[in-house]
């Protein structure tokens, strides 16, 4: 694969996943600064991978399989490291000057942001639509682990959300 | 509130993108990060390698063509030369390693821990490197009949040496205790 090949699938994978990459940024930082510096760390390991990207699997798929596995590792850094780099490259995500605060999808982000970093990778699977399978593949556990954690994200969410008021929820 | 009112809150950001990328921002960044992670990488391997091959070359040579030839030094020639054949191994494994993407996030942890292992068990190794390499030199340095102060100096800068090694063993150890815990969440 040329770098021009490889220029143009990022460029096309960028603009076609960047909700993903939203998504995924916004489950692992809270800050602006760890959410911009993480994205970048997400999106250079998706570059780096293209060239090995295998046809056969669902680009979602992989973005998501590559994007998680930095992610875990991004958190297992030492924040200082982090917090040094994030200084000077808070740029490249930039707010819309249009976008409006949704308080239901804050509180939901924050209770995963509560769960451990296993249990928000299956959240985050779980509400994207993954199915067992494609999870358990992702994850490299079996089904079962996968589905009795799933049950306990489950749980978890619907006995939060009942507890507490929830900004105007219920 | 049931599972699908949350998943329906999660499916309505969808519809709304919260940033903008700065596309040529983040080139910049990808290339300068790029350059920065592989620099920093392969900066310290081939410092360890040149260092150890020089200081066997050095030694070697040094000792081959004295007038007196000192066995602990042809020692040390050797020893450094293995180090050095050490770390290239690690390089080289590294540089394979890497090139694997397709796995899952147990894969990727069991990797990850299998090089936290690696580093945990390399750093010990080069502490006690310290020790070898200083034992030698003072041997060497005995054979050669030098004055007590350069055993003095010697013992001073070797001791130095594992007390500041003893932070990049303790780092990898914190390291490998942390995906551990992880590999522990995993398999709950």
């Amino acid at each position: 694969m040329t770098s021009q090949e490889q220029e143009h699938i990022f460029k096309d994978w960028l603009e076609q996943y960047k909700g993903l990459f939203f998504k995924i940024v916004r489950t692992y930082a809270v800050t602006a600064m760890d959410m911009d510096d993480l994205f970048q760390e997400i999106v250079i390991q998706v570059w780096r991978s293209i060239p090995v990207w295998k046809q056969h699997c669902a680009v979602s798929t992989w973005i998501y399989r590559i994007a998680i596995n930095t992610a875990l590792s991004w958190t297992r850094k030492e924040k200082k490291h982090r917090q040094i780099e994030g200084l000077e490259a808070a740029q490249v995500l930039q707010m819309e000057p249009g976008a409006v605060a949704d308080d239901r999808l804050a509180w939901l982000y924050e209770e995963i942001h509560q769960m451990d970093v296993i249990d928000r990778s299956l959240a985050l699977l779980l509400l994207e639509g993954f199915s067992y399978k494609e999870m358990a593949d992702i994850m490299g556990i079996t089904e079962s682990n996968v589905g009795v954690k799933i049950n306990r994200i489950k749980k978890k969410l619907i006995v939060r959300s009942q507890k507490q008021d929830l900004y105007g929820i219920r | 509130m049931e599972f699908d009112e949350v998943q329906n809150i999660w499916s309505a950001q969808n519809m709304q993108m919260p940033y903008s990328i700065d596309t040529a921002e983040l080139h910049r960044r990808i290339l300068s990060k790029k350059a920065k992670v592989i620099f920093k990488t392969n900066f310290t391997e081939w410092l360890n390698i040149v260092v150890n091959l020089g200081v066997g070359a050095f030694t070697l040579w040094t000792n081959a063509t004295s007038s007196r030839h000192n066995f602990f030094i042809y020692c040390l020639s050797a020893w450094v030369f293995v180090v050095a054949i050490m770390v290239v191994i690690g390089r080289v494994r590294r540089l394979i390693a890497g090139r694997r993407f397709d796995r899952s996030i147990q894969g990727e942890l069991q990797h990850a821990l299998a090089v936290a292992d690696y580093q945990v068990k390399f750093s010990e190794l080069i502490r006690w490197n310290n020790f070898v390499i200083g034992g030698l030199v003072l041997f060497g340095l005995w054979e050669a009949s030098k004055p007590w102060w350069t055993f003095v100096l010697i013992t001073l800068f070797l001791l130095l040496g594992w007390y500041v090694s003893g932070f990049e063993h303790k780092f990898y150890r914190r390291q490998k205790q942390r995906l551990e815990e992880l590999r522990g969440l995993l398999n709950a």
